[in-house]
């Protein structure tokens, strides 16, 4: 009885010991040889979405890998992360050793001058002249510009718009059933006629959603009256065009909208508790509880928006577009430092910037399956399938690469993409397009700023806190915090990569 | 000489090979990684790697002690530990006192089953049932002041009711568990000493006071002097769930792991975070230290080690 009982002890301590050599295992590629005898190399691409994963995710990265196996010898896989997920993920992807070929630089989940500092990025000026030139051409180099670090480039900025106005959508049938006439709306201080007739009419819907605890209204607001500069800590007011830096909180352009929101809180016309909700406006609408709710602005936002929300939505803008470096740097593909072959991910960096197949099989599917081709080359969903039920239906055309190679689809303007060119051009141009703020020297103060943000700017953009009592401490502690030394180390690069111009 | 040797290899030969699971997964996943402590001291390029990144001294600690936070998150982290481990322990020992006291000892088990619940629920969800009390327009308990025709208050607007609900939500949450060690302790007790007593005509309290809790001190003082060890970490998950991340109550919810965590996410710098990690755990190893010091001054076998 003995013998057979120490057996079974040391039986167990030998299996527990197999299974941890067990668990922890990473699959390893499988890499076949290529029709020249190079291997194929399979290149992983990782990028955030707003919504689940679609279901036929599989099918399409099939496809995709058939494309660049023809013209590349690398397979794809796709590893979409939701946006929430991004933002843990992103930087363990940047520190780690995990294979990524490409990923996407998102404002601000990761930062891009960090990235570069601490070497997390690969440098592929090189590399893009050698094996990508089509992309280079495609991009141009006045926004290739806004990527260089030092002359060199880290990344290639996504096409899409890249300027932004913002405003403020409403739902169209709301505005029908109380006969509310919205074309002379033109500042925020307009709107108040129309909540107080939605507060009155509709009980049970909020008249205003200003963003919640995900995100800072003003943000919004900023970067179409100012210039941030990259994390908004120091900025270029009156739309990029003056030459000094300022503290955008202590403006009365900041005030007089905490003012306003704050006013609106009391009124009753936001959503309760807005400083700690996490839903995005998108579910808030679908579930019947705003009426209106602060947007950026681009051409085919509202159609967008439609289509995610399901309902009818206008759109009263109350800023003019304005462009600056951050929004086209602000999205990239970056080739991450953990990457095997760079020089392979930069050459499927030609497939999504040139190769329209490519493009569409990425964004919406394969063609009869995930949509129907109809006329002037748009697109829509097949008979019986809705937004809900497709099983491939995301909107990460801005961030693909070069969008405008893309199928539209039949709810926008066939012209689209032609307006959002337009819409690029003619968007007022910060004096700083092109430069990009080194934060390594001011990590500290970015630290202690960033806590004191966090800790006031949602309660007073979403109508929580009292500007009257708190603004002072707000920018008492800012200063504290050090926000006049980055404004400072800003002002001497800017003045600095202004002459060297 | 040789026969007897081989006779207790054979004997505990079995327990060696059970230990070195848990021994390897030590080394590993403690030991080893403690190389990692540079990163603290090293400003981490990496395109050059770790190791070979340059040393910047202490730099990366600077921005723990330059900002006015500092005081705030230090201060808020200790108090809330001191209470934790104060009330905490008291607490978990009173109701393991409770539970061994049961004369249903069928009911002993679902009572200890019962109140190690809360512990294994994760702090995300605890932090949403939170919300449902606490929440301005819909929740328990501002339903109930007006029902008894007094105002709601709007919870996550008011900082200094939060050391009070933490302590609550800690206590819910964690009682349970540490309690189950102290009903280890206590179940071990002989019983002479109890049935002496009670021939004596002590009372409940005095017996308690004069047998339970003496017995129990080696259990107590190990507890507290590992919870020491912790007195500069955090739960995370209570302080920055639980309260929403509400930058309204700050001031009283801050500690030093939600402080680095805000600050830093943005900028990724691995060598500020480790440096803050750093600062947190040589405090607790010098706590522990001094403190296993002072109790073996004054008795020796009390001490940890």
């Amino acid at each position: 009885m003995k013998k057979w009982k120490r057996f079974l002890a040391a039986a167990v301590a030998g299996a527990m010991l197999l299974a941890m050599t067990a668990c922890g295992g990473k699959e390893t590629d499988s890499k076949d040889e290529g029709g020249n005898g190079e291997e194929t190399v399979n290149i992983t691409m990782t990028f955030p979405i707003l919504n689940a994963v679609p279901q036929d995710l599989d099918k399409v990265e099939a496809k995709l890998s058939e494309i660049a196996k023809e013209k590349y010898n690398c397979t794809i896989t796709l590893q979409p992360l939701g946006f929430a997920d991004y933002v843990s993920q992103a930087p363990l992807i940047l520190a780690g050793s995990e294979d990524i070929g490409l990923m996407i630089h998102f404002d601000p989940i990761t930062n891009y001058s960090s990235m570069v500092s601490s070497g997390q990025v690969n440098d592929i000026t090189e590399l893009l002249e050698e094996h990508a030139k089509d992309v280079i051409d495609t991009v141009g180099e006045e926004y290739l510009s806004a990527c260089r670090v030092d002359g060199k480039l880290y990344g290639v900025p996504t096409m899409h718009d890249l300027a932004t106005g913002y405003g403020v959508v409403m739902r169209t049938d709301l505005l029908e059933k109380h006969k509310i006439d919205v074309s002379n709306i033109k500042t925020m201080d307009d709107l108040d006629a129309v909540f107080q007739v939605i507060q009155e009419k509709e009980p049970d819907i909020s008249p205003m959603f200003t963003g919640g605890a995900a995100m800072n209204p003003a943000d919004a607001i900023m970067k179409s009256t100012a210039d941030t500069l990259g994390d908004g800590y120091g900025v270029l007011m009156d739309n990029g065009q003056e030459d000094t830096v300022k503290n955008y909180f202590e403006s009365d352009e900041y005030r007089a909208y905490v003012d306003k929101v704050y006013s609106w809180n009391q009124k009753g016309y936001l959503l309760p508790d807005s400083d700690s909700i996490q839903d995005t406006y998108s579910t808030l609408f679908r579930a019947n509880k705003i009426f209106a709710a602060f947007m950026t602005t681009k051409p085919g936002q509202v159609e967008q928006d439609e289509r995610n929300t399901g309902l009818d939505l206008t759109l009263v803008e109350l800023a003019e577009p304005l462009s600056m470096t951050t929004l086209v740097n602000g999205i990239q593909w970056v080739v991450p430092i953990g990457a095997s072959h760079p020089e392979k991910s930069v050459e499927i960096l030609n497939l999504l910037y040139t190769d329209a197949e490519f493009l569409n099989l990425l964004n919406y599917g394969i063609e009869g399956e995930h949509y129907v081709l109809g006329e002037n080359n748009q697109i829509s969903l097949p008979e019986g399938v809705t937004a809900d039920t497709s099983a491939f239906n995301w909107s990460i055309a801005y961030q693909s690469g070069n969008e405008f190679l893309c199928y539209t689809w039949d709810s926008d303007d066939p012209e689209l993409w032609k307006q959002t060119e337009q819409y690029n051009e003619e968007a007022e141009k910060s004096s700083a397009m092109g430069f990009t703020f080194d934060n390594s020297k001011v990590a500290n103060e970015i630290t202690a700023v960033t806590n004191v943000c966090s800790q006031y700017r949602v309660g007073f953009e979403n109508g929580a806190l009292d500007p009257a009592k708190n603004m002072e401490q707000f920018l008492a502690d800012l200063k504290t915090a050090g926000i006049d030394t980055i404004i400072a180390e800003k002002q001497a690069q800017l003045d600095e990569w202004k002459k060297a111009r | 000489m040789k026969k007897s040797r081989r006779k207790l290899w054979k004997r505990y030969l079995p327990l060696y090979l059970m230990m070195v699971p848990g021994f390897l997964y030590f080394i590993i996943n403690n030991y080893i990684p403690m190389a990692g402590l540079v990163i603290a001291f090293k400003n981490v390029n990496f395109a050059k790697g770790i190791w070979a990144s340059d040393w910047v001294g202490l730099k990366n600690f600077e921005f723990l002690f330059a900002t006015k936070d500092a005081w705030v998150i230090t201060r808020n982290t200790i108090l809330y530990n001191l209470a934790f481990i104060v009330i905490g322990t008291s607490f978990a020992i009173l109701i393991a006192i409770l539970i061994c006291d049961m004369r249903n000892k069928k009911f002993t088990k679902l009572a200890q089953n019962i109140v190690i619940l809360p512990s294994l629920i994760s702090m995300v969800v605890v932090a949403v049932l939170a919300y449902a009390f606490l929440s301005t327009d819909a929740g328990v308990i501002n339903k109930l002041l007006e029902a008894l025709g007094m105002e709601g208050v709007n919870w996550y607007n008011t900082p200094g009711a939060w050391p009070f609900i933490l302590v609550l939500v800690y206590l819910w949450k964690n009682a349970g568990f540490q309690c189950v060690l102290f009903i280890a302790s206590i179940v071990g007790i002989s019983n002479d000493y109890f049935e002496a007593a009670r021939i004596d005509g002590a009372t409940k309290w005095q017996q308690i006071r004069y047998i339970t809790l003496p017995l129990i001190k080696p259990t107590i003082i190990m507890v507290v002097v590992l919870a020491l060890g912790k007195i500069f970490y955090s739960d995370f998950g209570l302080f920055y769930q639980v309260t929403r991340d509400t930058g309204a109550l700050y001031s009283t919810t801050n500690t030093i792991d939600t402080y680095v965590f805000r600050g830093l996410t943005k900028l990724g710098n691995v060598g500020m975070s480790s440096a803050a990690g750093f600062y947190q755990s040589i405090v607790g190893f010098v706590l522990v230290l001094v403190s296993n010091l002072a109790i073996r001054r004054s008795n020796k076998e009390n001490a940890l080690f």
